[in-house]
């Protein structure tokens, strides 16, 4: 796999294009290299494992979720392997770091059980 | 992997319609107390935080929810609750309730008229322009008591949200209740 800068694509973009007429094949040539180059991105992209771990999910489950569009993924070669945009979990992670600390800990049940309360207490004001 | 799954994992398919589900605030509280991140409640929120489906609330159920965990019980202040959920808050659509004054409404939560606005909730995200064409929608709620489990009324499906994950896991291609 080649990786190109910025700079390396202008310029072979521009060769590309001097040669069209006179050098007919390597022109193609040179386009059919740059579309399978890897070209430069300021995105970070993290592996399905790295998503999944992230997500708390399996691999298997973020590659469903990209296959269906629901998570945004991107591949850097049309036969390599699907890799997931950063910014799509840093909400998450977002979400995570803002942890209540709770004072009194109270189980998930009884806070299901604490909202069916505060749902009749509030009917009855 | 059969070659047309093979081919389609390297061009690429039509993105699957996302799903829809309002959040009940017995989803939200247990979720933003929760000690650990791994468990269901929270891992629904997380999914929402991350946009795999288009989370519906209303200013109903973000005050329920600020109320909730202000309750002795809890003690957390105002700050602290928007804090936790600022993400959410931000990626979540905020939707009016549709009016919920007819009787026949009340059948669907089992004659309790607290729950009268969640479930009005959900009936505007089938009323909302851009979330209305969608055809899976959820209402999720750890309220077993009152929103029944299984139940699809107005197309809304009534799931829990042990439920909800279990068919979210399994992607577009889950098999609905």
């Amino acid at each position: 796999m080649i990786t190109l800068t910025s700079a390396d694509i202008a310029e072979l973009e521009t060769l590309a294009q001097e040669v069209k007429v006179s050098r007919p094949h390597a022109s193609r040539l040179i386009r059919r290299v740059l579309k399978t180059a890897v070209r430069p991105s300021d995105e970070t992209l993290v592996t399905t494992s790295e998503a999944a771990r992230v997500l708390g999910v399996s691999d298997q489950t973020v590659r469903n979720w990209a296959d269906a569009g629901w998570l945004p993924s991107k591949r850097l070669h049309p036969l390599g392997r699907r890799l997931i945009p950063e910014s799509a979990l840093r909400s998450v992670q977002a979400f995570d770091a803002a942890k209540l600390t709770s004072k009194k800990p109270v189980s998930e049940d009884d806070a299901v059980e604490l909202v069916r309360k505060h749902r009749r207490e509030r009917a009855r004001t | 992997m059969t070659l047309s799954s093979w081919f389609a994992s390297i061009v690429g398919s039509a993105p699957e319609p996302r799903w829809v589900a309002v959040l009940d605030t017995s989803v939200l509280v247990p979720a933003a107390i929760a000690a650990r991140n791994d468990t269901i409640n929270v891992k629904v929120v997380r999914a929402a935080v991350a946009g795999l489906y288009e989370c519906v609330l209303s200013e109903y159920i973000q005050d329920e929810t600020r109320e909730t965990l202000q309750r002795p019980e809890f003690g957390f202040t105002i700050a602290e609750i928007d804090t936790r959920f600022a993400a959410l808050w931000a990626k979540a659509r905020i939707l009016e309730p549709v009016p919920f004054d007819d009787p026949a409404l009340l059948k669907v939560v089992h004659g309790d008229r607290d729950d009268l606005p969640v479930f009005a909730t959900g009936l505007a995200a089938n009323a909302d322009a851009l979330l209305g064409p969608l055809p899976t929608k959820f209402l999720v709620s750890n309220n077993s008591t009152d929103f029944t489990p299984g139940w699809k009324p107005f197309g809304l499906h009534f799931v829990t949200a042990q439920r909800f994950w279990h068919l979210l896991e399994q992607g577009a291609g889950a098999k609905l209740p």
